[in-house]
């Protein structure tokens, strides 16, 4: 093969590893080490009555009257802990456990007559606890239940029509899942896309711990993550353009089909981090320790010896193509 | 056209179709809300129950004349609720819960009370006899601790709770499940 072709090489390998970075990066997760969950907690406000009034599912207000100065938090699973808090204390962290969406609620109670409690649905919001008539007021919309969706479903049970409680009595409120939130980031739990994933994009981040967490598809790019440490964790997917990782600890991370086009890896520990079909277009890694950034896709990449790489350049526009043999 | 510009136009395509792949995945994923596997929470009512056993490690949680269905509602950012047959519930927990057992929390009155307590559990598989409409779980309890996040303001002893032998009127609430077990069980989620 003559020296014309070339170019063709080139293109073929960066096609290699595009498409390395399509089949290397479920390896890449697997290879990387199992980030530990940030703990999400769950609330059980128990109220001796209360009340859901409103003008229709969509405008209501849910009080609670009568329950203790506090509550119970919870941890999700994997997490075994549990809590006592202070109303006072919930009240004012609930907009920054539920700064992405309001959470969702089970209210349960027993209507009169019944020997079986009862559970309706909301979502809830703007929390307000009264110390002097150890009262809560929450705004509520309901969610009314529909026969089990799931394919696999035997039996479609009808939802009994449940009114909304204009009274009840020994009811209990149960709160799903916050997010947790670092430095001002909010992590989104369990991420599955680009949509539902931690976006924390243009922050000043130095010197957080975002170790042994799941961040895959997430977005932090423009963001200041200097000195941060980000051992252990999965960034999958994630956008990390132009973010600045100078002096970062990314021990053991997984950064398989991440996006790192001119991004600041200066003086990183790269040790035992995974970079199966990573974008470094652009990247700086001087002095990184640790880089094995051979799975990577290179181009105008400044090394950690101070070196320039350019292994995985597009190849010119087709237009000049033909000028090239 | 010549022979060898077919051939640049030939790899450009492969590469162009493979950069599309590449870049569209996350994009795709992003838009198709069926990518996203919702989460699930799960209320049972029950008329009466007990929780015994020899210590907060060996408990055996009976939820008796619970009605035959049960109530699943989706982790935020999703609004949806659902009524499930027990019978499907306690087929699909090992699925949901493949890589850790949920926790859960038991809500009930205490004789002599007006406000009902919370006990924090960690259950495992549920079995479900229709014919005494009865739930039996194998729990162990997780006790309360005061509140430990740096910005607390009150920190409150939790009151000693007991397990209870017999109560009435009750909720076990279990936190948010996902279909992890295998690819035939996350067709069912």
């Amino acid at each position: 093969m003559g020296a014309p072709l070339a170019p063709a090489r080139r293109a073929l390998a960066g096609a290699a590893v595009c498409i390395g970075a399509l089949f290397g990066c479920s390896s890449a997760l697997a290879a990387t080490t199992a980030p530990t969950t940030a703990p999400q907690y769950l609330f059980s406000i128990p109220t001796a009555t209360g009340s859901l009034t409103g003008p229709n599912d969509k405008h209501l207000t849910l009080r609670l009257i009568g329950t203790r100065n506090y509550l119970t938090r919870f941890t999700d699973r994997p997490l075994r802990q549990a809590f006592v808090v202070a109303n006072v204390d919930f009240a004012r962290r609930f907009n920054s456990y539920f700064s992405d969406s309001n959470p969702n609620a089970v209210l349960t109670y027993t209507p009169p007559g019944s020997p079986i409690p009862v559970s309706i649905v909301l979502t809830i919001g703007k929390p307000r606890w009264s110390a002097k008539t150890s009262t809560w007021t929450f705004s509520a919309t309901r969610i009314r239940k529909q026969p089990d969706n799931l394919p696999d479903a035997t039996v479609h049970v009808k939802p009994p029509p449940i009114p909304n409680p204009h009274t009840f009595t020994q009811g209990t409120l149960l709160i799903d899942s916050t997010a947790v939130v670092i430095d001002g980031c909010t992590i989104y739990p369990r991420p599955h896309s680009t949509v539902y994933s931690t976006h924390c994009s243009s922050m000043n981040l130095s010197g957080a711990d975002f170790s042994r967490l799941n961040l895959s598809f997430s977005s932090f790019g423009n963001s200041n993550l200097s000195f941060a440490n980000l051992s252990h964790s999965d960034f999958f997917r994630a956008g990390l353009v132009n973010a600045n990782f100078t002096a970062a600890n990314l021990t053991s991370a997984g950064l398989g089909g991440a996006y790192l086009t001119d991004a600041t890896l200066a003086y990183a520990n790269l040790t035992g981090a995974i970079f199966s079909g990573t974008e470094l277009t652009g990247a700086n890694l001087t002095g990184a320790i640790g880089a094995n950034v051979g799975g990577a896709y290179l181009c105008d990449t400044t090394m950690p010896d101070g070196s320039i790489s350019n292994g995985s350049c597009p190849i010119p526009p087709i237009g000049n193509a033909q000028d090239l043999y | 056209m010549s022979i060898r510009s077919v051939r640049w136009q030939g790899v450009l395509g492969v590469i162009a179709v493979c950069a599309g792949m590449a870049f569209a995945g996350g994009w795709a994923d992003a838009t198709s809300p069926s990518s996203t596997p919702p989460q699930y929470l799960f209320s049972i009512p029950t008329a009466s129950g007990s929780l015994t056993g020899s210590d907060d490690k060996h408990l055996t949680l009976r939820l008796s004349g619970t009605r035959n269905y049960l109530t699943r509602f989706t982790d935020r950012p999703l609004r949806q609720a659902f009524v499930v047959a027990n019978v499907d519930f306690a087929r699909r927990f090992k699925s949901y819960f493949a890589s850790a057992q949920p926790n859960a929390v038991l809500t009930y009155t205490q004789p002599g009370s007006q406000i009902p307590v919370s006990i924090v559990l960690t259950i495992g598989q549920p079995s479900w006899d229709a014919a005494s409409s009865t739930w039996t779980v194998p729990a162990t309890r997780i006790r309360k601790q005061p509140d430990n996040l740096p910005d607390a303001t009150v920190h409150i002893t939790p009151p000693v709770i007991p397990n209870p032998r017999t109560f009435k009127q009750g909720t076990l609430f279990i936190d948010s499940a996902a279909c992890e077990a295998s690819a035939s069980a996350s067709a069912a989620c």
